[in-house]
């Protein structure tokens, strides 16, 4: 079954000089799937991001998750389906400095008034899940990068979304936070079949997923599958990216 | 570029940032500056005035510079935290600390310099409206404008000394911090207020001097002094004791916190809460000195107005039994000759009353007559008669004022006039009948009984006295200046030593605006303070709101990426707005209720509650609509971030 269709987008910034930032995007992804979207700086990756995100309304086109039309909503409307359905990782965390680490992830329940023991119980099978039991009751900034993401994961999860969003959840992490992080997500994926959909440039984080598929110049330009063997994954991710994206002497330097 | 153009620079491009900072300061300045022009207006200053006023007015001159000083410092504080990331910068490119410092100081400055010139110049048109406004309230003649010299270089110099002394203080806050935290910027908390006993206990002690201070019998100017720093003191404690207190015991229980968006509002109130209790803290002290002075000239007002509708009496003429008898009668002639020819209708009545002194100093005093008079009386004005009355017993009437005052009620007197004490049990009433004389206390003593006093007393005639009351028909409300009541009354009143000598007149309508006059000066101020505090509660808040304004959008932008609804953003910082707007009005409510019994009972006028009640509802509806305003302006600039 299909929890996001797009189809036929396209979006133009309107301004001084009109951009064409995506163009005539159709893109599937499928319950339990796992997609990166991998392209250049300026590609639109974020742009097509924002629009599943329901945070940018397309110029043209279509989006739907689990069905539905999110632009079609009215605005409180649109921020119940947001925090219901829609689960969002950000580079930079947006945590709230003033609530603990406990309280950032139960944030999106207690907005729906659901009850304590409710709360609790899915509190401490999440946090335990990422790991971060231990520092529950810690401040957001006495925490390290690593476990602020896995905290902003938790609360993306907590009220199990119909999607999972992820923008650049490694950009600001170290590779040994990267990688613990993505071995979360990927957890989540395969255990509970959540869907989800990253925008990264992290190679290394794009192998994790199941399907990549890259964008250049605000147009699809390819798609890629995850056999059995994510080093041979990544490879192909490398490959891909410099046939699209640059020179393959400029990336020779990580391959393995 | 040299180092002063860089700083000049500096703030001249970031004027955006800066703008807050400076617009807060010129603020305060300027509110400063138009308490200064007052109290150093001619007309202000020549003016007889009790010491009592003069210290009133002292203690709100230091508060207004302690506030301008405080408010200042938590601007520059916000304003100086969120240049962090700038300071960090600066500091990897290698400038010293010492340069830093350098730079804040010539900000500041500068900023200082343009704050107190545009205050100024702000503050001249406000005074000006201030001035139009209260004798417009008060209905006296307008103060006339005058050149401040005085006011301008007390506000310049007193405003160049804080600025310097908090630019010495915020090279504190900046030394302390290592780079790598001044680049990550803001994420830290302030320090919580400390919880503990012993401030705490500080607190209760330092409200209770205040309270007991306030309380003492002879009330006296360094009684007010050491009432208002305790006082004002004590409140500090209270708000940050009470505060963490309060946040502590909502975050304790998961049941109310984790429900809706109190999550959001408490632990944003937690975050927040140094800042928080001291604006609680300077806004409760600001409105309560404003509705003292306000409900200060109320209750001066309704004493007065009291006074005289509880004075059925439009005119009396009383004389001493040491009178020309030939003389009183040519005189009362001649007063109902004026009467008859203005067309007033009056009852006449004759009174014979002995003045007592139930107290050695005279406070405590009282007037006897005979029961026939005072039926006679009751009877003019259709009012239930003595009764019949023992040797031994005698009727205590009060007027309502008298009745306020007196409190615990007399149940007995001893009278002794020439040596031997008689005692009566007394049966006590509240009546217009006591208006009469000046104590307001009647003792109604049967004809036989009252003979006997009087001829017991031949020692001190000039305790008998003889009054002729002059009772017109009932009018409606309160005198006009041209009624023919008070144009006569003050016509007599200026007989009295030239035409009229042998007896006093008195005359309601004459004393009502004899009375409103004096205390004219009085209901200036007050309502002078009142509107220049009132507007400054409204900015310190406005202005915390402001400097907070750019970090809140960011989190609730971030937030309603995740989901948060527009409506629930609403909720959360409304209820946030609300606490720091209302909650003051109701502490400053009962601190100006425990405040003002006292002034005002030192000054005879019984009435607290009410006037203090009328204030602080004035407040509460003006705080309400700052609140609106202010809520409004916030929620929609937030609301713009949302997404």
């Amino acid at each position: 079954m299909a929890i996001l269709e797009v189809t036929a987008l396209n979006k133009v910034y309107t301004g001084k000089v009109a951009t064409q930032a995506l163009t005539d995007i159709h893109l599937t992804i499928d319950e339990g799937e796992f997609v990166g979207i991998m392209g250049p700086s300026g590609s639109g990756k974020t742009t097509l991001l924002n629009m599943v995100s329901t945070i940018d309304r397309p110029s043209s086109g279509e989006v739907k998750i689990g069905g539905k039309n999110p632009y079609t909503m009215k605005k409180g409307e649109l921020a119940h389906f947001r925090r219901r359905q829609l689960g969002f990782v950000f580079q930079d965390f947006n945590l709230l400095d003033t609530l603990t680490v406990a309280e950032n992830i139960v944030l999106p329940l207690t907005l729906d008034r659901r009850p304590l023991k409710d709360m609790e119980k899915q509190l401490q099978q999440t946090a335990s899940r990422l790991g971060i039991r231990e520092i529950l009751n810690k401040r957001v900034y006495e925490i390290s990068g690593g476990q602020r993401q896995r905290t902003a994961i938790a609360r993306a999860i907590i009220g199990a979304p119909l999607l999972l969003l992820a923008d650049e959840p490694t950009g600001a992490l170290d590779s040994n936070s990267s990688r613990i992080v993505m071995e979360s997500l990927a957890e989540i994926n395969e255990r509970d079949r959540t869907t989800l959909m990253l925008v990264t440039h992290d190679p290394l984080a794009a192998s994790y997923c199941n399907r990549i598929v890259f964008i250049k110049d605000g147009k699809l330009a390819a798609e890629i599958h995850r056999g059995e063997n994510r080093q041979a994954f990544f490879q192909k991710i490398i490959d891909t990216l410099s046939f699209w994206g640059g020179n393959t002497s400029e990336l020779s330097s990580i391959r393995v | 570029m040299n180092f002063p153009q860089f700083a000049f620079n500096n703030v001249r491009r970031n004027a955006r940032q800066y703008f807050a900072y400076l617009l807060s300061s010129s603020f305060m300045v300027m509110i400063f500056f138009t308490y200064a022009v007052f109290i150093y207006h001619p007309a202000i200053e020549n003016s007889p005035m009790g010491a009592m006023t003069r210290t009133g007015m002292t203690i709100a001159t230091v508060i207004v510079y302690v506030f301008a000083f405080l408010f200042v410092l938590y601007s520059i504080s916000v304003f100086l935290k969120s240049r962090n990331r700038e300071f960090g910068i600066l500091t990897i490119l290698g400038a010293e600390a010492k340069q830093i410092n350098w730079l804040i100081f010539l900000e500041n400055t500068l900023i200082g310099a343009i704050a107190i010139i545009t205050g100024i110049a702000s503050g001249m048109l406000l005074s000006k409206v201030f001035l139009l406004i209260s004798t417009k309230v008060i209905d006296m003649d307008e103060l006339p404008f005058y050149w401040p010299v005085k006011a301008i270089l007390l506000t310049a110099g007193a405003f160049a000394e804080l600025f310097l002394v908090i630019s010495l203080f915020t090279l504190l806050f900046i030394r302390k911090n290592q780079v790598l935290e001044l680049l990550k910027g803001t994420s830290k908390p302030k320090t919580e207020p400390k919880a503990n006993l012993f401030l705490a206990l500080l607190g209760v002690i330092l409200l209770t001097i205040g309270f007991s201070v306030l309380r003492v019998k002879e009330l006296d100017p360094t009684g007010l002094m050491i009432a208002a720093f305790t006082g004002i003191l004590g409140t500090y404690f209270f708000y940050s004791q009470l505060s963490v207190w309060v946040v502590r015991m909502l975050q304790r229980n998961r049941t109310t916190t984790w429900r809706g968006t109190n999550l959001l509002w408490i632990s944003e109130m937690s975050y927040k809460i140094k800042d928080n209790a001291r604006m609680l803290f300077l806004v409760t002290v600001v409105v309560a000195l404003a509705s003292m002075s306000t409900g200060f000239v109320l209750a001066m007002q309704q004493s007065i107005r009291s006074v005289y509708l509880d004075n059925p009496y439009a005119l009396s003429y009383t004389y001493y039994s040491n009178a020309d008898e030939t003389k009183v009668q040519d005189e009362l002639a001649l007063i109902e000759q004026r009467l008859q020819s203005e067309g007033l209708k009056y009852k006449l009545a004759e009174v014979e009353t002995i003045y007592y002194r139930l107290s050695a100093n005279g406070e405590d005093s009282l007037h006897i007559m005979p029961q026939s008079q005072y039926d006679r009386l009751a009877a003019l004005m259709n009012t239930k008669p003595a009764g019949t009355l023992g040797e031994n017993e005698a009727l205590l009437t009060e007027t309502p004022n008298a009745a306020k005052k007196s409190k615990g009620k007399l149940k007995e007197a001893d009278i002794d006039l020439s040596g031997q004490p008689y005692s009566f049990s007394l049966e006590n009433r509240t009546d217009r009948i006591a208006a009469l004389v000046y104590s307001g206390r009647l003792m109604v003593v049967t004809d036989t009984m009252f003979e006997e006093l009087r001829s017991g007393n031949k020692a001190d005639r000039i305790s008998v006295n003889h009054t002729y009351p002059f009772i017109l028909p009932d009018s409606q409300g309160l005198p006009q200046k041209d009624d023919p009541e008070t144009k006569l009354g003050q016509e007599l009143s200026e007989w009295n030593g030239s035409a009229i000598s042998e007896g006093y007149i008195e005359s309601r309508a004459e004393n009502y605006y004899t009375n409103k006059q004096a205390i004219s000066l009085f209901s200036f101020i007050g309502v002078f303070v009142a509107l220049i505090f009132s507007i400054s509660t409204a900015s310190f808040l406005y202005f915390k709101l402001h400097t907070e304004l750019s970090a809140d959008q960011a989190m609730y932008r971030s937030l309603s990426k995740i989901g948060l609804s527009a409506r629930e953003m609403n909720i959360s910082a409304t209820i946030q707005i609300a606490v720091l707007f209302l909650i003051p009005i109701l502490v400053a409510s009962v601190q100006s209720l425990v405040v003002l019994g006292p002034v005002l009972g030192y000054l005879d006028a019984p009435y607290v509650s009410g006037p203090v009640l009328a204030a602080s509802s004035a407040f509460l509806a003006a705080q309400t609509i700052y609140f609106l305003i202010a809520r409004a302006r916030y929620i929609k600039s937030v609301n713009r971030m949302m997404v």
